[in-house]
């Protein structure tokens, strides 16, 4: 016989096999869609996630540093406790990046204080986050863009103006459709005036810039908190392949001007952090994260193939009669064989194709779903996921269809004929 | 009969013990059997005697412990798992008491299978089949899936796949075990024909009328046959 006829023939005796017992084909292929459901879900979520995690850390700039308020010889859980217990850091000044911008590779920065204030408009009110920051925030941080009216000057920011850019969920909060500009809302009594509204921004992070009202810097530590340091700021950087040595001066200065030991970093009352190290820490979490994801999905497929062995192990059982017959009629043992492993590779690839299908479906729909949530992890259904997914269907059929099938064609004739 | 002539096949001191636990069977004692070409003969014996092992031999489903079976001319002990697979597949036809078709499947395709292990080309198949339910009386029921036909309809079914290949042998099981009256005397007019015809027939039955139909009949009893 040739081999392509042996094919053609296997393959027929397989279909007409699986339709002569469609119920099970039917429970099988479903147990096989949920396993390989499970792995393309799974691996697109994590690679979905971890573009969505860098993204959001390019969207404060990627060729920047941070430069934070921190507590000196304190562990960083201890410093969170302290902050949330009310402790303050009061020496990171606005001079202090004043003085960082002239330092060679540094070109520009902006620094920024946060508070939660009470906002009025005629009888509306809403508390939310005032977020002090110089007028260089337009031009540094990419995602920030005005929708109407204009961002506030350097100018007006020295002379501490009482003017607001207002987040768009805040301003509808206020003043719903009417128009905002050019009128004046009072934040903790002191009168504001509205001069421009920014693009919608959704959440970073959990923090939603939607309903953060922006003042000038001054203005805010000044008129509202009555502070004169800053809580964080960030630097741009000239050239981007020297981020490690601008770290490194931007330590030495600030030490120099807080009266520090220049090398013993846990003395610090500042940290700096480049977001190319904040990339790579964040690409260690999602690393371990897809691991864990990868070992998930693993002990799901595992289960779906346990049911598939077991399925293929019932079917070859029930059908231990129907083997007995076709030896009767002639068939050799590698037919018999073959037949069945024809089938279960038959359902698992159907199982396969339905499985990437519906995890698609999943993916898709979840994606919008965040989206609609204001969360934009732009899933998509990666090929590797769609590879993985229909290989692991087809090694999983292999696997598990093979001992049965070769417990099937080793019976013997009369004995399988007689089996009740 | 010319006793001359070179016989299909022929058994010598068949043995077969079955071990159902520790207890051993000792079903055949040293069968003796010799079928020659075109005969029709039944084996009868009560229920334990061995007629059915002794057919299951005589089909290559089962191997026996100790004796000598040859089949046309050639001592079958040696054949290995493909070759007695052919021999099955060309040479035996069988029919079995609880007819044995597949479930959900038509009359057609049903007879088509021993053509398919055979490696006949498809619209040979489908001719030689549609030839052979024709010749038991079923050109009408090709397309019929087999739940769909009565009891005596399938297993003219089973006796057309058993023709199909144009085998030396058939072998029948009690065909006529799960059959009314009626059915069986039809059946039996078609194993009339078919011997008619030239084909060789070994029937194991416990039926007297059944019996009557044939040439001559091998007694089984303990074990070991008796020839009439």
């Amino acid at each position: 016989m040739i081999l392509k006829d042996e094919l053609k023939l296997v393959f027929d005796l397989a279909v007409q096999g699986l339709k002569t017992n469609k119920g099970r084909t039917g429970l099988t292929v479903l147990g096989v869609v949920i396993g390989i459901a499970t792995i393309v879900i799974v691996l697109s979520a994590g690679r979905g996630l971890e573009q969505f995690v860098f993204d959001q850390i390019d969207s404060f700039g990627g060729d920047t540093i941070e430069v934070e308020i921190k507590i000196p010889n304190v562990s960083d859980t201890e410093m969170v406790s302290a902050f949330v217990g009310g402790a303050e850091v009061t020496t990171l000044k606005l001079e202090d990046f004043e003085a960082l911008k002239k330092l060679p590779n540094v070109d520009n920065y902006y620094a920024g204080v946060l508070g939660q204030f009470k906002s009025v408009y005629k009888n509306k009110s809403k508390t939310s986050t005032i977020f002090g920051v110089n007028a260089a925030f337009i031009d540094i941080d990419r995602d920030m863009k005005i929708a109407e009216g204009r961002f506030y000057t350097e100018r007006e920011d020295k002379s501490q103006a009482r003017v607001v850019v207002l987040g768009t969920e805040i301003k509808d909060d206020l003043f719903g459709n009417e128009n905002a500009i050019g009128k004046t809302i009072k934040i903790n009594q002191v009168s504001f005036k509205v001069i421009g509204i920014a693009e919608p921004r959704g959440n970073v992070f959990y923090f939603n810039f939607d309903e953060m009202i922006y003042t000038p810097l001054r203005t805010a530590q000044k008129q509202l908190l009555g502070i004169d340091h800053v809580l964080y700021g960030f630097v741009t950087l000239v050239d981007t392949d020297k981020t490690d040595e601008t770290v490194q001066d931007i330590n030495l200065l600030m030490s120099q001007r807080h009266d520090l030991p220049p090398n013993d970093i846990n003395k610090y009352d500042f940290r700096t952090t480049s977001m190319k190290e904040a990339q790579e820490i964040i690409g260690t979490i999602t690393f371990g994260m897809t691991l864990l994801v990868l070992a998930i999905a693993g002990i799901s497929l595992l289960v779906g193939g346990v049911g598939i062995m077991n399925i293929m192990y019932l079917s070859v059982m029930e059908r231990t009669r129907e083997i007995g017959l076709r030896k009767s009629l002639g068939a050799t043992n590698r037919v018999i064989k073959a037949q069945f492993l024809a089938e279960s590779i038959v359902i698992t690839a159907i199982g396969g194709v339905a499985g990437i299908v519906l995890g698609s479906i999943i993916v898709l729909l979840f994606d919008i779903g965040a989206k609609l949530q204001g969360f934009d992890f732009g899933m998509t259904v990666t090929l590797d996921a769609i590879v993985v997914g229909f290989a692991s269907a087809i090694i999983f059929g292999i696997l598990f269809g093979l001992y049965p099938a070769r417990k099937a064609a080793e019976l013997k004739p009369v004995d399988a004929l007689r089996f009740e | 009969m010319n006793k001359k002539k070179e016989p299909l096949l022929y058994a010598q001191g068949l043995k077969k013990t079955y071990t159902t636990g520790t207890v051993k069977t000792e079903v055949l004692k040293g069968a003796d059997v010799e079928i020659h070409a075109g005969e029709f003969v039944t084996i009868m014996g009560h229920s334990g005697s061995g007629k059915s092992t002794l057919m299951h031999i005589l089909g290559f489903l089962d191997a026996p412990d100790e004796g000598k079976y040859v089949f046309e001319g050639k001592d079958t002990s040696k054949f290995d798992d493909d070759q007695l697979a052919e021999i099955r597949n060309k040479k035996i036809g069988f029919v079995f008491q609880s007819f044995n078709l597949l479930p959900r499947t038509s009359a057609l395709d049903n007879v088509r299978l021993p053509m398919i292990y055979a490696g006949v080309p498809e619209k040979e198949q489908i001719i030689k089949a549609t030839k052979a339910l024709e010749s038991v009386g079923l050109g009408h029921r090709l397309n019929n899936l087999s739940n769909e036909l009565s009891g005596g309809e399938q297993q003219r079914v089973a006796v057309a796949r058993a023709l199909v290949n144009n085998p030396s042998l058939i072998l029948a099981d009690e065909p006529t075990g799960n059959l009314d009256s009626a059915s069986t005397k039809e059946m039996m007019k078609v194993f009339d024909e078919l011997n008619k015809k030239g084909h060789t027939l070994v029937i194991v039955t416990h039926e007297d009328n059944v019996a009557s139909h044939a040439h001559r009949t091998i007694e089984i009893h303990d074990g070991v046959c008796k020839r009439s």
